[in-house]
């Protein structure tokens, strides 16, 4: 079972950085070939300003997807080694309560950038009058403070532990 | 620092069991303990012991924890 999670968490991490790189190609292409986007979307928008703000919005999406993708991959890389870890026997241990710190902030920055990304969503619907889907979820904001306190009880965990082993 | 004050506590095992002509193996096995948990009980190495080890030890070394243990200050 846990090396199956394995696998796929790999898989999870490498389709992460094939988005990231097609979003930051996209991304390039827009900001160096700007007429080709704006043809593209001028077909399906027919207000010029709505189109318009429709690139921007995508730029920014594309901008933001860098730092969600670099975080994902700090959660996925974690995560396979704390199964590594518990896989040996060794899941109490205070390299696994750092891991466990390091997805939460990963966590929280996820969190912070999805709500820019809304404000930018909202702005951009504003503006244009047309929808684009945002909407705000609490399940990544309970999730942070969560991990955080699991961190600490699996470092304290971690000690008792390291205490025990020495008594006889 | 804690790992100080319990590298102050000296354990007199190793005087105990020549005393009483008992080896560490044979030792382990009366108090259900592995000769490896013994054997860091007797270098000084543990960090704890079980009031039920301590208890253990001294029923079979017919000792009392203070002949045991000891405490060498600075």
């Amino acid at each position: 079972m846990l090396p199956l999670l394995v696998r796929a968490l790999r898989i999870t991490n490498w389709l992460n950085w094939t988005a990231a790189a097609i979003l930051a190609l996209l991304l390039a292409v827009m900001i160096f070939r700007p007429e080709t986007p704006r043809d593209i979307v001028a077909q399906v928008i027919a207000s010029e300003e709505a189109s318009e703000v429709a690139i921007i919005w995508f730029k920014w999406a594309c901008v933001m997807s860098l730092p969600v993708c670099i975080a994902t991959h700090l959660i996925l890389t974690r995560v396979i080694a704390m199964i590594r870890d518990t896989q040996t026997g060794a899941g109490f241990s205070e390299a696994n309560a750092d891991r466990l710190s390091v997805i939460a902030w990963a966590l929280l920055a996820i969190n912070v950038v999805d709500l820019i990304f809304g404000q930018l969503s909202v702005w951009a619907s504003t503006v244009s009058g047309l929808y684009f889907g945002w909407s705000l979820s609490l399940t990544g904001w309970f999730a942070v403070p969560l991990l955080f306190v699991l961190a600490r009880l699996l470092r304290e965990g971690a000690q008792m532990r390291d205490d025990l082993e020495g008594t006889v | 620092m804690p790992a100080e004050d319990d590298a102050s506590i000296v354990v007199h095992l190793d005087e105990l069991l020549r005393r009483r002509g008992m080896t560490m193996t044979e030792l382990a096995d009366r108090i259900g303990l592995t000769l490896a948990n013994v054997s860091i009980l007797k270098t000084g190495k543990a960090k704890a012991i079980r009031f039920s080890t301590l208890a253990a030890i001294c029923r079979e070394l017919e000792c009392q924890p203070g002949d045991l243990l000891g405490y060498e200050g600075e």
